[in-house]
């Protein structure tokens, strides 16, 4: 199989985001529960008061950037503040498919690269790692998602994509 | 999905799941019917 690669990436800034006052020192996971373009204009949408830096399309072919990696997206509470957030479209009672799991691996693989996290499992404060958004409990805002693959196994695609490196400079905007 | 947290409110929990079937606004699609802003890697 061909090395997976960042995907093409859309910038569509959304007005729900706040200054980051905390050091970036974990990762969170979600899934949207609805389709693509639809989840991208709800992050979008000032009546959401919820967003995500990434929202990455249900065959992984391409990736929406609506918070700057500087900025605080508003996606999972108090875990808000010291996360970034990827969003992977569709729903969590649903197989995912695996182009998209390996696409969203190099992403946060390149996270881990870019701001120093390690590539294994954070706590359950979101640091030091990478989290489902289900992980985090009430503090991450007690919801279910993401489901629909191996999590122990995407960890294992993460920590590869990050040995195998090779990521460009930069993707994506600050 | 995201969950809010404006910053007057930091510790509230506000639960926000996408509305079912929530389909695209003209402005969304118009983007992502276009050339995407930076090509993959």
């Amino acid at each position: 199989m061909a090395n997976v690669t960042l995907p093409p990436i859309y910038w569509t800034e959304s007005p729900n985001q706040s200054k980051r006052s905390e050091r970036i020192a974990g990762i969170v996971v979600h899934e949207t529960e609805g389709a693509f373009a639809g989840a991208v204009s709800w992050l979008r949408n000032p009546q959401a008061q919820a967003s995500a830096h990434i929202v990455l399309k249900e065959d992984g072919s391409v990736a929406a950037q609506l918070v700057p990696w500087t900025q605080k997206a508003w996606h999972a509470v108090n875990a808000n503040g010291h996360t970034l957030g990827l969003e992977l479209a569709g729903k969590t009672a649903e197989t995912n498919n695996p182009a998209q799991i390996a696409r969203a691996a190099r992403i946060v693989g390149y996270w881990c690269h870019r701001f120093g996290i390690p590539a294994r499992k954070g706590n359950a404060h979101g640091y030091g790692g990478i989290v489902r958004h289900r992980d985090l409990g009430v503090y991450g805002g007690g919801h279910y998602d993401p489901g629909g693959f191996d999590w122990d196994a995407f960890i294992g695609q993460v920590a590869a994509e990050l040995r195998r490196g090779h990521f460009r400079p930069t993707w994506g905007r600050d | 999905m995201g969950t809010n947290q404006p910053p007057a409110s930091e510790s509230e929990e506000v639960p926000c799941l996408m509305p079912p079937d929530y389909e695209a606004d003209e402005e969304t699609m118009s983007i992502l019917n276009g050339p995407p802003d930076e090509e993959g890697e």
